[in-house]
């Protein structure tokens, strides 16, 4: 830093009018600011951007050639697209986009309307330990890793031992031989993923939404109040309104990340059982499953190269569209 | 919510509504417990009766051999406990002051950088360069493999908790706070300190916890960079056992080898028990980390 | 945003740059050590008596993976007594990790080999640590030309159809583990539940024949299995195809050798009868309705809640199951003794070629191979502590060694024909069991394409694709969860979309080539 400041010093003396305004001129004026920035993008730069430089390997057939990653990533022949053949090769690149995307909407939207209804009313709830007690319990799920969540899931569903075909439906009076078999019908698991994703998440995204319920100015309620508004009309023109940005924020986030997906959940919570791929193969369980025995890094890259992209158009494309509706709510 | 008990002026939906929301809540509330209480239900079965009767809440035959079992282990469970919990406040500390630190700057608007350095912490959500390469980095050039800040450093900043952090401090630090700070003669550092941090508590108190489950649950960096057992934590040998239940075994003082101690592991329930000792501690220390975070949000709202 | 676009290339710049300077770094140091061991080795040519000595050598650790239960209690106390031994005759010390099965190792050393990173020695097969994939890529060393002046004696011990079997286009990357050298296929029965219910094991001669004793299991004994078959470790390996890549990709010839024509083994008349028997004994309750969500088998059949399985066998399998698994098993077998490639790779050590010392690693894997006392210290610990010899050959473990060093895989580490056994085995000397296997081994009729192994990467997109296919409806198969009739057609015709046609010619090409080469 210090040496940076001093070259800053010279420099700005030479040219002081050419970089007044310039990227110099600022670091030198918020000083501070730059420091307090300085951990996060050693941070940053270390964990995420350096290895971004690997980025390259998808376009390479990668061999090893001797003692580090550099000589054989030097060594290595260029492919160019090669790599990214093996998603057109199989039949199932539609399913698996159109699983990937579907999903991701429908938690997107879902998750939005939940939890933002939740934490409203969570809001209305009057006792304390009322409300302390209902947001300790939805907090629960998120508590749990995905291994656990599948043995939560494999409980209750399980052929053999589970809660609902051993005793519960049972005990409703249904027929032995006619029970659902769970992990073998594709047809069930949109259902029980998207209600698995809520419950696991809802709590964790309402408390975002509840904190910055907790941040607007309770003088805005209380005016609205000696107006004679009533609470959901102020809900209506005061909390909504007030949490449409950080709505939209989480929003576009998520949107940047609709190729991705949460591999817990499609790996682990499906137990990675082939009968229910038509609706649960995902483009990262399907990544993992095609890839795992192939040890092939350049096709690994290649599909997490995928990914990136498509993601990072999307999301680009939808800041672009908030920034011309909105400028103040645009990400960047 | 509790601040308006206090003041008295805001009204209040109809007792009507009020009692809706309040069933929403219990019946949710119950969804989000229940699977809970099957598996606690389950761990304190006795083994045979889960293979006869399948898994159900009230155990019909009262058992404790699965926890029995499982204590019986001895060492390798306590160590991991105690470095996951050091792990976890550690890696929290750290991990919100670095935080903070850059959302504040990127949210001043006074700061002309702020969409560029907002770029550059987004674009890593997009954009990642591989498993290779990043394990390269923490390897063969940070040599920090096989130690305890190989738990840490790879989670302290996560973009998506910058980016919330950010809009918290847009909607509850007024610019004209900072502004008369300035004008009082405070320096940039003291005014985040003293004026902005006291401000954000709800934010910090929700990053917070968010991070401390984070750093809980983390069986990943472990798996990729731990190869020490010494220094496995609690989920990792957990992500082990519930794989291979047989891991536990290994790693167990159990007196009688390997095969002498499956042959009488109860699986079914051990498994479930592992769950419960996963969770256990975090839901023990919910309650303490839910008093400051309500008033993290109490003392938020009544000064925004 | 023209100034983020600006900054990010800034920031990408620097990555590189920074990347270039830590990538000269170490390769610099590369260079360095490695004209330095060219430089050693070529004075070691000169005279070969020099490797020999160590006063010679510089000191070095010598880092060696594993796959296995995980790092044993005592380690450390058995690390320093192999190091007390091996420092003097080589100059080196021993770092010896052993990882837990699946994920743990895979994960693991996938990122070491990836990223380059150094290490000496791994354990490889064609079922871990991917040989067949990983070899040809360069992971691994070259050792062919090395063996003669480094591990002689190995070299001999190994002879040359395991040596050409392990090889990939005349190269050999890695030693193979001195055992038995052929394999076949039956089941292994839990003797304990077939003796208290009457079964008699000895009319059961082929696949179908154990149906009535799953019967009367099933009956008798509620909670128990009556037949295990899970993904990956199912019944569908008894038909014994010879696979051309592994048990993922379609494409095999028949393992009883009758010819060299590459079929689609999972369409073969066979497996079609197969998978409706599994499909029957799926509805008759022999197996659990679960099979196809259980990934850890073998708690339960240690546990004693497994009555059969099939297993790939050898001589005295059943006792070393005993043994390992405390449960008494017996062996069935089915099919016929084979020699193929799959063994001959099914348990190996390679050098990498990020390791600075090679030679060093091979003349310890040469001591490993050659040297009883290091074997068994490997495989057992430290005699007196971990165990007490019964006779020459035969030992006992004690608790410290039960509780401290048990690592069971006896048939992983060097040669097993240099290792103790346990007293509770069947056989009254090491030796007579050593001979035994040596007498399967012979009688062992070798594959038609042993020493072959298909290179995969003109195809490797549309083997990615076909193994995509196999996950999604192979499991509902060998666990006879799927109907057959309904299930296979739609299987084959997906793994024709996937490019089945194309492998399958690319593999008889391949073939055919190293027929007519031979």
């Amino acid at each position: 830093m210090g040496t940076t400041s001093s070259a800053t010093k010279k420099v700005d003396n030479v040219q002081k009018i050419i970089y007044k305004h310039g990227f110099l001129y600022e670091l030198k004026k918020n000083k501070v600011l730059f420091i307090m920035m300085l951990p996060a993008l050693v941070v940053l730069f270390l964990n995420n951007y350096l290895p971004m430089a690997g980025v390259l390997i998808a376009f390479k057939n990668f061999k090893y050639f001797g003692r580090n990653l550099f000589e054989n990533f030097a060594k290595s022949e260029w492919v160019g697209l090669e790599n990214f053949e093996f998603f057109t090769a199989t039949p199932d690149a539609f399913t698996i986009t159109r699983n990937t995307l579907l999903y991701n909407l429908a938690f997107i939207v879902i998750g939005l309307i939940v939890s933002v209804f939740f934490a409203i009313i969570l809001n209305e709830i009057k006792g304390k330990y009322k409300s302390k007690f209902y947001q300790a319990s939805m907090f629960l799920p998120y508590f749990m890793s995905w291994i656990v969540v599948s043995y939560l899931v494999f409980a209750l569903l399980s052929e053999e031992q589970g809660f609902v075909n051993k005793s519960l439906l049972p005990a409703l009076g249904m027929n032995v031989d006619s029970l659902p078999s769970w992990y073998g019908d594709p047809g069930k698991w949109p259902f029980i993923l998207t209600i698995v994703n809520m419950w696991k998440f809802t709590g964790y995204n309402c408390v975002v939404y509840v904190a910055a319920i907790a941040g607007i100015d309770q003088e805005y309620y209380e005016a609205a109040t000696v107006d004679g508004a009533s609470r959901f009309y102020q809900i209506k023109k005061i909390t909504l309104p007030l949490l449409t940005p950080l709505m939209v924020i989480l929003t576009l986030l998520a949107v940047g990340r609709v190729f991705y997906s949460d591999f817990g959940l499609f790996f682990s919570v499906t137990r990675n059982v082939g009968a229910l791929y038509d609706t649960t193969s995902v483009i990262d369980t399907y990544v993992y499953n095609a890839l795992r025995n192939l040890n092939d890094v350049g096709m690994a890259s290649a599909a997490g190269l995928y990914q990136s992209v498509c993601g990072f158009i999307l999301v680009l494309s939808s800041n672009l569209l908030v920034r011309k509706i909105d400028p103040d709510k645009a990400l960047f | 919510m509790r601040q308006r008990e206090n003041s008295g002026i805001l009204n209040t939906v109809s007792p009507f509504w009020n009692g809706v929301f309040n069933i929403i809540f219990i019946l949710y509330s119950f969804a989000c417990i229940i699977p809970l209480l099957l598996v606690i239900g389950v761990s304190f079965t006795d083994e045979k009766t889960i293979i006869t009767s399948g898994y159900n809440f009230i155990p019909k035959v009262f058992s404790l051999e699965a926890y029995k079992w499982v204590f019986q282990s001895g060492d390798a469970i306590i160590r991991a406990y105690g470095l996951s919990i050091m792990i976890t406040i550690i890696g929290t500390l750290c991990s919100v002051a670095i935080i903070a630190m850059f959302a504040y700057v990127i949210s001043r608007k006074d700061f002309k950088y702020r969409n560029t350095f907002s770029f550059i912490v987004f674009f890593t959500m997009i954009f990642n360069g591989g498993l290779v390469p990043w394990y390269m980095v923490y390897t063969n050039f940070l040599h920090i493999n096989d130690t305890l800040l190989a738990y840490i450093v790879p989670s302290l900043v996560n973009a998506w908790y910058v980016m919330i952090m950010r809009t918290f401090f847009q909607t509850n630090v007024p610019d004209s706070i900072i502004e008369s700070a300035k004008i009082d003669g405070a320096g940039e550092f003291r005014t985040f300190l003293q004026i902005v941090i006291p401000l954000a508590k709800p934010g910090l108190a929700t990053i917070a916890l968010f991070q401390t489950l984070g750093f809980w649950n983390d069986w990943y960096l472990p798996l990729m960079l731990i190869e020490n057992s010494k220094l496995f934590n609690l989920q990792y040998i957990l992500y082990k056992t519930l794989t291979a239940i047989q891991y536990l075994a290994q790693a167990s003082n159990v007196t009688g080898g390997t095969a002498q101690i499956l042959s009488k592991l109860p699986s079914e329930t051990a498994r479930m028990a592992m769950c419960v000792l996963a969770i256990g501690p975090i839901i023990l220390a919910y309650p303490f980390f839910q008093k400051y975070f309500v008033k993290g949000l109490t003392v938020g709202a009544v000064k925004g | 945003m023209q100034k983020a676009k600006r900054l990010t290339g800034l920031f990408l710049v620097l990555c590189l740059a920074i990347t270039f300077v830590v990538g000269c770094g170490s390769s610099d140091n590369g260079a360095a050590t490695s004209t330095t061991s060219t430089a050693s080795s070529s004075v070691a040519a000169g005279s070969s008596a020099a490797a020999e000595s160590s006063v010679a050598l510089d000191p070095v650790e010598l880092k060696w993976y594993v796959v296995g239960n995980g790092q044993p209690k005592d380690i450390d106390a058995v690390m320093a007594k192999i190091n007390e031994w091996l420092q003097p005759r080589i100059n080196a010390t021993l770092k010896l990790t052993i990882f837990t099965w699946g994920d743990d190792f895979e994960q693991k050393m996938g990122a070491k080999i990836a990223s380059g990173e150094e290490y000496d020695i791994t354990f490889t097969s064609n079922w871990a640590a991917n040989y067949l994939q990983n070899a040809p890529k360069g992971a691994f060393v070259d050792l062919t030309p090395m063996l003669d002046q480094y591990a002689p004696k190995t070299k001999a011990l190994l002879g040359d159809k395991v040596i050409k079997g392990a090889s990939i286009d005349g190269k050999l990357y890695a030693i193979p583990t001195n055992k038995e050298m052929a394999h076949n296929w039956g089941f292994l029965v839990n003797k304990k539940l077939a003796d208290k219910n009457g079964i008699d094991l000895s009319t059961i001669k082929k696949f179908e024949d154990i149906e009535p004793a799953l019967k009367i299991i099933k009956e008798k004994e509620p909670g128990v299995e009556p037949f295990q078959t899970v993904v990956g470790e199912s019944a569908y390996r008894i038909l014994d195809f010879e696979k051309m890549v592994d048990d993922n990709v379609p494409g095999a010839i028949y393992g009883d050798g009758r010819d060299t024509k590459v079929i689609n083994d999972f369409d073969a008349p066979e497996a079609k009868a197969l998978f409706t028997t599994l499909h029957n004994w799926y509805k008759a309750g022999y197996i659990r309705k679960d099979a196809d969500t259980i990934t850890d088998w073998q708690a339960n059949r240690k546990a004693g809640k497994v009555f059969s399985a099939v297993a790939s066998l050898k001589p005295g399998k059943d006792g070393e199951e005993s043994v390992s698994s405390g449960i008494e098993w017996q062996q069935i077998d089915i099919t016929a003794p084979m020699s193929t490639t799959r063994e001959m790779t099914g348990a190996m050590q390679a050098i990498s070629k990020s390791s600075k010392n090679p030679e060093r690693a091979l003349m310890f894997l040469e001591l490993a191979n050659t040297e009883p006392e290091l074997c068994n210290l490997i495989n057992y610990g430290i005699e007196g502590t971990h165990y007490t010899k019964v006779s020459d050959t035969k030992i006992e473990q004690t608790q410290a060694g039960i509780d401290g060093y048990n690592t069971g895989t006896a048939w992983l580490f060097a040669n097993q024909f240099n290792t103790y056994i346990f007293n509770s085995e069947k056989f009254e000397s090491a030796t007579a069991k050593w001979d035994q296997f040596k007498a399967y081994n012979d009688s062992a009729k070798a594959s038609p394409i042993l020493g072959f192994t298909f290179n995969a990467e003109p195809v490797k997109t549309k083997v990615a694709a076909l193994t995509g296919v196999k996950k999604q409806f192979m499991p509902g198969l060998e666990t006879g969860k799927s109907d057959p009739a309904v299930v296979l057609p739609k299987f084959n015709e997906k793994l024709k979309a996937a490019g089945l046609d194309d492998v399958l010619a690319e593999m008889q090409k391949q073939v055919d080539a190293f027929t007519a080469s031979k």
